[in-house]
């Protein structure tokens, strides 16, 4: 089993507070990864149901504010959606994942996990011709 | 070529063709052919023994628009006594729907209001008023003028066709209703005695603001009715009218209108000894709010939370049975629905207000204010509506910078702050802190989740730089620029500049200008007209589109006036009776605060307004004149805070994948793709593509989840950093762009 470190970077160089999950696999393919993360993020607001969720992916019926994405009503969100969208947005450059400052770019590699690895989540700017 | 309708086609009764052309000519805004006006409404008054309303209406118009006083229209009009107002607009139509059941003395009354053609009321327009209204009771009048004021400024219930040089008229105030509509306001400011109401004051502020909405080819609509209404509130006693004063005073920006509020506010704070910023401290009402951002009501068996929250206003409501509900219970709506309006209005006053007080305290950042602690506890901190405010920013308690957490002021490390009553309280700026502090409250913000009602602890800082300490009186860090004159125009005004829209005509306009009395000093922005190709650089008006940019200066507050020609020509100190020109102040004498203030406020009219901005003038603009400016603002030197997105590139970019293809190099970071090289700038995010250096136009998704309008956000860092990394994502595997937007332009 290992501890693992998980940040959200914002392109302003500041780091939010880091959180730590409890792995027991030695080796992951980035898409459980993803899946574990976001599981577990939900299963915490879903707890206290706050009006903002703070997370990876914005949920649906929800506008985006500062520090998270404000829920319409307080209510439950859907963790099985979420991953969806999750890796809906990863496949779209939404944004990047670093495994000890080293991009992985596939979901279905597999990441090796040692004490103190950390996990960083950068989120990108969706793009469009003009 | 239209269809002639079949009552203007020859052989038609001669009363129908008659009745047809005085119809068409109704649906004009003013009908130039004035004797043919006057003979058409003769000729269908005598036929059918009345004129149609919109006749009647466009008549009028007309009169009021003619330069002659007399003539054959003016002896039709002096003939005609109905309709009382010129039908068409939706709240004339309404006082003359509810004319017939008011009963004895309204018509008076509406025909008196129709005499106010003086800037203010005589005493004997006074007289003659009080008497009218004794007949209808005032409080009578209040209900019923409250009513139809609140439809003033909705489109024309009957719509006129526009010409080809007409203003857009669909949104104009019928002239001949102005006067009526000045009337009705003073007579309502006479109506109300004692403190106004909250509705009065609020209908009367709403006027103000609905009048100064700037209507295309007219400017602010009817600068004549926006002034009558202040009148009116200086006129009321009472909390509720001052604090419409006061709102107004930061949100207009028509200068009239600007200078009345500015005086009736003087009025006050003289009357009450203290200075003006006084008076707007003590103006804000609680709005029935008893503790900071919380008020509740109870309305029978259910009760109401209105709750201020980092600037946005809810209302939630919780039933007889104790549930949490968003939208009023239904007893509520049935048995109580004046309360319930009335609660609905103050959440509306409430945001307004916030808006207003944000905007105050910004403005205080250059007001050299400093309070005694308890006066500033009870206005800023404790007081139920600035307090949701006050609480989110920081303040110096005799020089000890302190914020506000967990129920009490505490300093950085978390230390409760006490004070004695007589300690002084500053705002906070970084200027003049050292970084490590700057940085450890903006830390301290982001722990505490504190959105700031404005940026303070974020906010940029600008200190003078080697250049301007050689060209010593003047700065050239934001001259050579290329603006759109009327973006610029707009957030002059809201920022508290004066500036005058330039004309391509011949004409000395001043520069742009701060006034900073509290400093003794006045900052100027030299700007001059760009272009001489009249409609192709002008708008159709004749007001230039785009203007050049040039030094800021600082002057003594009471220097001569700079002066330059429209077209260009420098500036000139106009001196009069043999007085020599005031020299400007050195920079380096400049107040390092009011400095970084001013160039804070230049650099945004830059950034925001520069057509550099715009990635469609790729091609230079009209005649391609611009392209240069274009490529160098999109692809010149480094501003301070591109240099730190460098630094913090240089740090992220050899963890991606795609490291191998990407280096920072000077401006740009480069990226090598499989299809073409591309060099992404770092200042602008604009992308040059190898082998010819031709632009490459990607721009952000705005995506239908794009956050509030809100332009700071304290935790978002920086979206053109952003912005890059995803391009150079993007491009470095160009092979794999499906977005035909995009690939058309790289495989060309």
């Amino acid at each position: 089993m290992v501890m693992v470190r998980f940040v959200d970077e914002t392109t302003s160089g500041a780091r939010d507070e880091a959180w730590h999950l409890e792995i027991f696999e030695e080796r992951l393919p980035l898409r459980e990864l993803i899946r574990r993360r976001v599981f577990q993020e939900v299963a915490e607001h879903n707890a206290r149901q706050p009006e903002v969720f703070r997370g990876l992916v914005q949920p649906g019926g929800t506008e985006r504010t500062l520090n998270g994405y404000r829920m319409r009503e307080r209510r439950r969100v859907d963790a099985d959606e979420q991953f969806a969208r999750a890796v809906e947005a990863f496949t779209r450059n939404g944004f990047v994942v670093l495994v000890d400052d080293r991009q992985v770019e596939e979901l279905d590699v597999e990441v090796d996990l040692r004490v103190g690895t950390e996990v960083c989540f950068l989120k990108l700017v969706p793009l469009v011709g003009g | 070529m239209s269809v002639l309708p079949s009552a203007l086609r020859p052989g038609a009764p001669t009363d129908e063709r008659l009745r047809a052309q005085l119809d068409a000519a109704s649906r004009c805004w003013t009908y130039w052919r004035l004797d043919q006006l006057a003979r058409l409404c003769r000729e269908v008054r005598r036929v059918d023994g009345e004129l149609p309303g919109h006749a009647v209406a466009v008549a009028r118009r007309t009169a009021l628009a003619t330069y002659h006083a007399s003539g054959p229209l003016h002896d039709v009009l002096a003939t005609v006594d109905a309709p009382l107002l010129s039908p068409g607009e939706a709240w004339a139509d309404r006082v003359l729907a509810d004319l017939p059941d008011l009963g004895a003395g309204w018509p008076e009354l509406v025909r008196h209001a129709l005499t106010a053609t003086s800037a203010r009321p005589s005493a004997r327009w006074e007289r003659q008023a009080r008497s009218l209204l004794d007949q209808v009771g005032p409080a009578g009048y209040r209900d019923t003028v409250t009513g139809w004021l609140a439809l003033v400024g909705r489109p024309r219930t009957f719509p006129l066709d526009r010409g080809e040089y007409d203003p857009d008229i669909a949104h104009a105030y019928d002239p001949y209703n102005a006067t009526a509509l000045r009337g009705l306001v003073w007579l309502l400011a006479l109506a109300v005695d004692g403190p106004a109401d909250a509705a009065t004051a609020r209908t009367l502020g709403g006027l103000v603001e609905t009048s100064l909405r700037k209507v295309a080819g007219i400017g602010p609509r009817n600068p004549k009715v926006a002034n009558a209404a202040v009148w009116a509130l200086d006129r009321l006693d009472g909390d509720d009218a001052l604090a419409q004063l006061a709102r107004l005073a930061t949100r207009v920006t028509y200068k009239g209108t600007l200078k009345e509020l500015t005086a009736a506010l003087d009025r006050r704070a003289e009357a009450l000894g203290l200075s003006r910023a006084e008076v707007e401290e003590l103006a804000v009402p609680t709005y029935g709010l008893t503790e900071v951002g919380r008020r509740v009501e109870r309305l029978g068996d259910a009760e109401a939370e209105l709750t201020v929250t980092a600037g946005s206003v809810s209302l939630t409501w919780r039933t007889a049975a104790g549930r949490v509900v968003k939208s009023p219970p239904a007893a509520v709506r049935r048995d109580r629905p004046e309360e319930l309006r009335e609660l609905k209005a103050a959440v509306k006053d409430v945001e307004k207000m916030l808006a207003a007080q944000a905007e105050r305290l910004d403005r205080q950042v250059l007001g050299r204010r400093s309070w005694p602690y308890a006066t500033w506890r009870a206005r800023y901190l404790d007081h139920p509506l600035v307090g949701t405010l006050g609480r989110r920013l920081i303040w110096l308690v005799d020089g000890q910078p302190c914020g506000f957490a967990d129920g009490a002021l505490r300093t950085l490390d978390g230390d409760p702050v006490t004070a004695t009553g007589g300690a002084a309280v500053t705002l906070w700026h970084p200027i003049g802190r050292d970084v490590a502090e700057v940085l450890a409250w903006r830390a301290w913000l982001e722990r505490h989740g504190v959105v700031q009602p404005f940026k303070q602890a974020h906010r940029e800082v600008y200190l003078l730089t080697a250049a301007e300490e050689r060209t010593r009186v003047y700065s050239n860090r934001f001259a050579a620029h290329v603006l759109r004159q009327h973006q610029f125009h707009a957030l002059a005004a809201v920022r508290g500049w004066r500036n005058r829209l330039r004309l391509m005509v011949d004409d000395d306009y001043p520069p742009a200008t701060r006034e900073l009395p509290e400093w003794g000093l006045r900052a100027e922005f030299w700007v001059e007209g760009a272009g001489d190709d009249y409609g192709v650089d002008t708008s159709e008006s004749g007001a230039y589109l785009r203007v050049v940019t040039d030094q800021v200066r600082f002057y003594p507050v009471h220097a001569p006036e700079n002066l330059a020609h429209a077209g260009g020509g420098g500036y000139e100190q106009w001196v009069r009776g043999g007085a020599g020109p005031v020299a400007p102040l050195p920079l380096d004498q400049v107040p390092p605060l009011v400095l970084s203030e001013v160039m804070r406020d230049v650099d945004l009219f830059v950034g925001v307004a520069s057509v550099g901005n715009d990635p469609t003038w790729s091609d230079g603009g009209p005649t391609g004149r611009y392209r240069e400016y274009w490529h160098s603002y999109g692809f010149g030197e480094l501003s301070a805070t591109a240099e730190t997105r460098r630094d913090l590139l240089a740090r992220l970019v050899p963890r991606l994948a795609v490291a191998d293809r990407c280096e920072v190099d000077g401006r740009f970071l480069r990226v090598r793709g499989d299809l073409r090289d591309y060099k992404i700038h770092l200042g602008s995010g604009n992308i040059l593509m190898s082998p010819n250096d031709q632009y490459l136009c990607i721009v952000p998704k705005q995506a239908v989840e794009a956050g509030p309008t809100g332009v700071f956000l304290p935790f978002e860092g920086d979206r053109m950093l952003g912005v890059i990394l995803s391009k150079a994502l993007l491009l470095a595997r160009d092979t794999q762009i499906t977005d035909p937007t995009i690939t058309s332009q790289i495989r060309r």
